[in-house]
């Protein structure tokens, strides 16, 4: 009886545990108080000037210390911010040699290839004709909607679809409990045009039986070819993220 | 703080939050892209081949080594060595830092203690080192010369000097000259391993299959002429067992009866009469009929291209050896034609005469200072010349990169840099020259300094005039470069010469040739039957293995783990005895013996080949170490211990002139071997099939005929195939087993490396296998090499028992194998028929720092999970993603697996079967005639429908006592393990 007693009461609280630690978005103290807000809204400055393997790249590239020196300027000079303590530390980094410890808050798991670069460079027009209508920025801004529409947007929005309004962040936080996690990939990827149509025409009697009759309708169901004339990537697959 | 609870719970696993270090300044766009790959070419320093390299690195660390594909000698190849080389740079064993009498010193002080001993040697001064066709011996030269005086010794133990000499008393050019084989229409082979350690293996492995290779429904012929069957031997249509140390009897016969008809060289007419095959049969142990017939055969199928030379006929005779063996080439026409001189001053070689001439002088006292590079003289040299002793006369300073017996002695180790981190040049013929530069910056466990550098700068510490305006090696180097460019005529500024150096890899201009003939002299050179078979005991033959070679590759993991592909054993040393001699003596297969010769005595493996003299045994080179790191000490014995140091006319160790008895010690040995069954019992994994059968014109034997199935193949369902459906092609009679692909494999796929202990329990984990069945007994035996991997099946029997759909058959027709689904049961491996899943039982370590090389585009694998080929499932994302960005699908030809891109001969075929153009297809498709009945698919019966097509093995003949009428023998089974 006790056994049970004390197995309810740790389902109780691990159920509690998950629901506080879910209230509060996953984020960590950082060597240097960076504000990403005070750089990208107050100071303009696009996600790619210091991000800027995002687009050529699988990594989008921490920024090397130098792009802050290039503002701040060192010790000696100190260019912008002279007298700030936070951006001194990043001066003493850079007089000792030193890189800054930044602590990784969009973190994906190692068994994962996700490339930044195609998803920076993707065409938006590949999503399903209606993705991102409906966005309610104002009261659901992380609905799968307003993911969706910022992707569309392109520019710094697309950056932001993934990683949270990172503009009105003075501490980098994740604001999604799942991101990373393979759902929250799906989610979008099933918007992609054909991709439903794919992922049912796999491995179903139907399809085994009806195959050759099937065969072409379903090609152009699923968006095997582009306008252009060659052969869409298949993102449903296992492989294409896991090797 | 925040809290890191949502992952964390809920994935049910702690994770401490990674850290993101940023670089201070990253390197301009051109040369630094993060995850992305960048190629520099480079030369490879592993043997004196000196093949061009194309390293790929990723963040600035060294992943994977490739051929140089601009490079004349190797073009886009490289063998299991030079694919290892990388375990140079990030071997565990280099040495870290300088050390004064084995006590870890700061730099200032080694250089300030090396500046005072030269001084104080006052030109008293021997540098030993690799014998170097490019600047660095020039170099060495100047700095003994500005160091105060003293000599430069060269030391080699594998070296071609025999083989010189031979050339310069029949040819008056002490060379070696080109080998066209693929010109040959006849190999006669005296002994020479040209597939492994003599000459440039890949190159020699691509010219050879040229020329050997089935084509136009005919193939030339190989004739091995050895008293050993080594892996060369392996490859060739006919193996004349001779008498140790007789090749010269054998090839003057050849030469006595080509020349009665074709009436060439009037002078010869005596002198070769004294070696009829009628005179020599005796001493030979080869009938008349058989020479008569072999000089027959030439005549008919020429041209011939006669070789000789290698470890197996280095008897104290190998010059006169040789000189024959360019008399049969000149008799039968070959000069000029299959074997061309270089007009070219000749590169440095090495006897081991010098050694003996050191020897002395250091037991005199003549020499206070002995420096020494990375070769390994202590290990390398039989114990009997005293070479350790003598090292006690004088201060020895060790420059070597990786730990050895030498430097372990040494005074003072001056760590020096690998080639991967370093400058240096390699003009290994007329035409080539190529360059060796840094590709990346020193691996940060090691603080060592390159050591022309070194020696530079402690010249300058001693004398003021030395190497004026030189502050690096590099000033030295580009003023040699300087004046390579106004040598070739190039008339740009130096700069953008020296950048298309560097893009290239060197620079490489047509060879240019001398015409020779035959010089009178050679009739005054007496062949003689050395006797061994009449002496006491058998005779010993020091072979030399392609993956450890002299020695430098004992410390490899990747050349350790890989077994050898002739014996299957791995990390370990073996005596190859011929069975009936064993058995007469009383000598299980596997037993431990004890090997004795006049100088030395070891235990060592007993391992049956068929493929030896009755009157000899055969013990590779290579293992045996004490003081070469982890990897290296302890495995094996070291042959070196049971020799003479005797040495021919060259100047170079006689290996072939001891006689060893044998003693069985124990019954049972722990050796492992990763073959099973050296037979194929009737599977017909690797297939063969000869030109007779081929041009019959009857029915095709090859091609299988699937049988009519009730559901559609998946290649007509929706989603599949489309454009892609990934396929290889791997032809047999291309193979000859090199097992560079195994070892390009493990570095591509980051596999670890387990160890002796776990590959005696199965739990290897190479991706691709050499596999080597042996057909045939006695003399007349086959050997056939078979690369097996994953088959990708389109109807695999490890897809269908998989529980949590872990591995399944993707779109594109790979069989996917996804780690982060799998929990680890097994069963896809129990339902494998070609068993080629290997299961992680363990985390395996990647003692730092060669974890730096794993390759950061694939998952690195943990304990539990399945794992096995994916057909770089990395190479054809990258190249997707990239031809995607440039609007367009793949071609063939670019993506290319790693096994694929290294095989020296062409064996395999990758691409797209969906393509009916490319090569893959045309290669795997039924109804194409050229291949059409070759080609086969491993256990097609069990239907699996594998994506590989094996194109059979083309034989010249059929051994008696194949699989096929033999499926009952199980007591010859035993006894060929």
């Amino acid at each position: 009886m006790i056994y049970r007693h004390l197995f309810l009461i740790g389902l109780i609280v691990s159920a509690l545990f998950v629901a506080l630690s879910t209230q509060q978005a996953y984020a960590e103290e950082q060597p240097i108080a960076f504000s990403h807000k005070l750089h990208t809204v107050q100071n303009g400055i696009p996600c790619q000037y210091c991000h800027l393997y995002a687009r050529r790249s699988f990594s989008s590239g921490v920024p090397p210390v130098s792009t802050c020196i290039g503002c701040h300027g060192p010790q000696e000079q100190k260019l912008v911010k002279p007298e700030s303590v936070e951006v001194n530390k990043m001066r003493d980094y850079w007089a000792s040699g030193k890189p800054i410890p930044w602590v990784k808050i969009h973190d994906i798991p190692d068994f994962v290839r996700f490339p930044h670069k195609e998803h920076i460079n993707a065409d938006s027009n590949r999503l399903v004709n209606d993705a991102g209508a409906g966005c309610d920025i104002e009261n659901a801004p992380r609905s799968l909607e307003c993911i969706l529409a910022q992707f569309r947007t392109g520019g710094d929005e697309r950056c932001l679809a993934c990683h949270g309004d990172l503009r009105q962040m003075d501490v980098v936080k994740q604001v999604d409990e799942n991101f990373g996690r393979m759902g929250w990939c799906m989610e979008c990827h099933l918007q992609v045009k054909g991709a439903k149509e794919r992922k049912r025409a796999s491995n179903t009697l139907d399809g085994w039986y009806h195959a050759k009759e099937m065969d072409a309708k379903r090609e152009v169901a699923i968006g095997l070819i582009n306008e252009k004339g060659y052969h869409n990537p298949n993102m449903l697959d296992c492989y294409t993220c896991h090797y | 703080m925040g809290v890191g609870g949502a992952t964390a719970v809920i994935a049910g696993c702690e994770k401490k939050p990674e850290k993101l270090i940023p670089m201070l300044v990253p390197p301009t766009d051109y040369e630094y892209t993060p995850q992305t790959a960048y190629q520099y070419m480079t030369t490879c320093r592993e043997c004196d081949a000196a093949c061009g390299m194309m390293i790929t690195t990723r963040e600035h660390r060294a992943q994977k080594a490739e051929g140089n594909p601009n490079h004349p000698l190797n073009q886009g190849t490289l063998c299991a060595r030079g694919q290892a080389s990388l375990q140079s740079l990030y071997n565990p064993n280099r040495h870290a830092f300088p050390l004064a009498d084995g006590k870890q010193i700061p730099w200032e002080e080694g250089i300030q203690q090396f500046s005072a001993i030269i001084k104080a040697a006052s030109g008293a001064i021997a540098y030993l080192g690799k014998p170097a066709s490019g600047s660095e011996g020039r170099f060495v030269d100047e700095w003994l010369k500005a160091a105060g005086g003293g000599q430069r010794v060269k030391f080699n133990l594998l070296t071609q000097n025999s083989q010189t000499a031979a050339n310069k008393i029949a040819f008056n050019r002490a060379d070696i000259p080109e080998y066209a084989f693929e010109k040959a229409g006849i190999i006669l082979n005296f002994s020479a391993d040209f597939l492994e350690t003599w000459g440039n293996s890949v190159e020699n492995a691509r010219r050879f299959t040229d020329m050997h290779v089935y084509k136009n429904g005919k193939k030339n012929r190989f004739i091995h002429i050895s008293p050993h069957v080594s892996l060369t031997g392996a490859k060739a249509d006919r193996w004349i067992v001779i008498n140790p140390g007789t090749e010269g009897l054998v090839a003057l016969a050849i030469a006595a009866v080509m020349r009665e008809k074709n009436g060439s060289h009037k002078f010869l007419k005596n002198y070769l009469a004294a070696y009829t095959p009628e005179k020599v049969t005796e001493a030979t142990g080869v009938s008349v009929e058989v020479m008569r017939e072999l000089a027959n055969d030439a005549m008919e199928h020429g041209p011939v291209l006669a070789l000789g030379g290698g470890n197996v006929s280095a008897t104290d005779q190998s010059v006169e050896t040789l000189v024959a063996v360019n008399i049969l080439n000149s008799v039968s026409g070959a000069l000029d034609k299959t074997i061309r001189f270089y007009n070219q001053t000749v590169p440095e070689s090495s006897t081991h005469q010098d050694l003996t001439q050191l020897i002395s002088d250091l037991e005199a006292g003549k020499i206070k200072l002995l420096i020494i590079d990375d070769s390994n003289p202590v290990y390398a040299l039989p114990p009997s010349m005293g070479f350790k002793q003598a090292l006690k006369n004088a201060f020895v300073v060790s420059m070597a990169s990786q730990k050895s017996e030498t430097s372990h002695l040494a005074n003072l180790v001056l760590p020096a840099l690998t080639a991967y981190e370093s400058w240096g040049d390699a003009f290994p013929r007329s035409g080539v020259r190529s360059i060796q530069q840094p590709v990346m910056s020193t691996v940060n466990t090691f603080d060592a300094k390159a050591r022309e550098d070194v020696l530079l700068s402690v010249a300058q510490n001693v004398n003021k005039k030395a190497f004026p305006g030189n502050s690096s090696y590099l000033d030295y180097l580009q003023n040699i470069w300087k004046r390579i460019q106004r040598e070739v005529g190039d008339k740009r500024k130096f700069d953008s010469f020296w950048i298309s150096v560097l893009e290239n890899g060197g620079f490489f201009e047509n060879s240019k040739y001398k015409r020779v003939t035959l010089s009178r002299k050679v009739t005054s050179v007496k062949v003689n039957d050395p006797g061994l078979i009449g002496k006491d005991g058998l005779t010993l033959l020091p072979t030399t293995s392609l993956l450890i070679g002299d020695g430098s590759g004992a410390n490899k993991p990747w050349l350790q783990e890989v077994p050898h592909p002739m014996s299957q054993i791995v990390w370990d040393s073996w005596v190859e005895i011929n069975p009936d001699t064993a058995q007469k003596l009383g000598i299980n297969d596997r037993a431990i013996i004890e090997v004795t010769t006049p100088h030395g005595s070891v235990n060592a493996t007993a391992y049956y080949h068929f493929g030896i003299h009755r009157n000899a045994i055969a013990i590779p080179m290579g293992q045996g170490h004490q003081n070469s790191g982890d990897v290296a000490d302890g495995f094996g014995i070291n042959v070196m211990n049971l020799l003479s140091g005797r040495m021919d006319n060259a100047g170079n160790f006689a290996l072939v002139d001891t006689q060893a008895t044998l003693k069985m010690v124990n019954e049972k040995s722990y050796t492992v071997n990763t073959d099973g069954n050296a037979r194929q019992l009737g599977r017909d994994i690797a297939a063969a099939t000869t030109v007779e059968e081929l041009n019959s014109g009857g029915e095709k034997h090859g091609g299988h005929k699937r049988p009519v199935e009730f559901y559609p193949d998946r290649s007509e369902t929706a989603g599949y195939y489309k454009p892609y459906r990934w396929g290889m092609t791997i032809d047999l009679d291309r193979c000859n087993g090199c097992s560079a692909c195994v070892v390009a494999c493990y570095a591509e796929n980051n596999i670890p490396v387990v160890g002796k202990v776990r590959t005696a329990l199965g739990r290897e984990m190479s991706w691709i296998r050499m596999e080597r069945y042996i057909e045939g007994y006695g003399d007349d035996f086959e050997t056939r090499f078979s690369p097996m991997l994953c088959q990708h099946c389109g109807n695999a029997g490890c897809e269908t028992v998989c529980p949590v759909y872990a591995t399944y058959h993707n779109p594109e027709g790979l069989n996917a194998m996804i780690y982060n689904r799998c929990v680890g049961t097994r069963y896809c491996s129990n339902n494998c028929a070609y068993k080629v899943r290997r299961f992680n039982w363990f985390d395996y370590e990647f003692p730092s720092p060669l974890d730096q090389q794993l390759n950061s585009t694939i998952t690195t694998r943990e304990v539990g999970v399945m794992e096995k080929c994916t057909f770089c499932v990395q190479r054809i994302q990258t190249a997707k993603y990239d031809a995607k960005n440039l609007g367009r699908d793949l071609e063939d030809g670019e993506v290319v697996t790693a096994c694929q891109q290294t095989c020296p001969t062409k064996a395999i075929t990758f691409g797209n079967l969906m393509d009916t153009e490319s090569k893959v297809s045309k290669n795997a498709l039924r109804d194409e005639t050229e291949k059409r009945d070759r080609q086969y698919e491993v256990l097609a019966e069990l239907n699996y429908k594998p994506a590989i097509t094996y194109l059979k093995k083309v034989n010249t003949r059929v051994v008696l006592g194949h699989e096929s009428d033999r499926h009952d023998s199980q007591e010859q089974e035993e006894t060929h393990g």
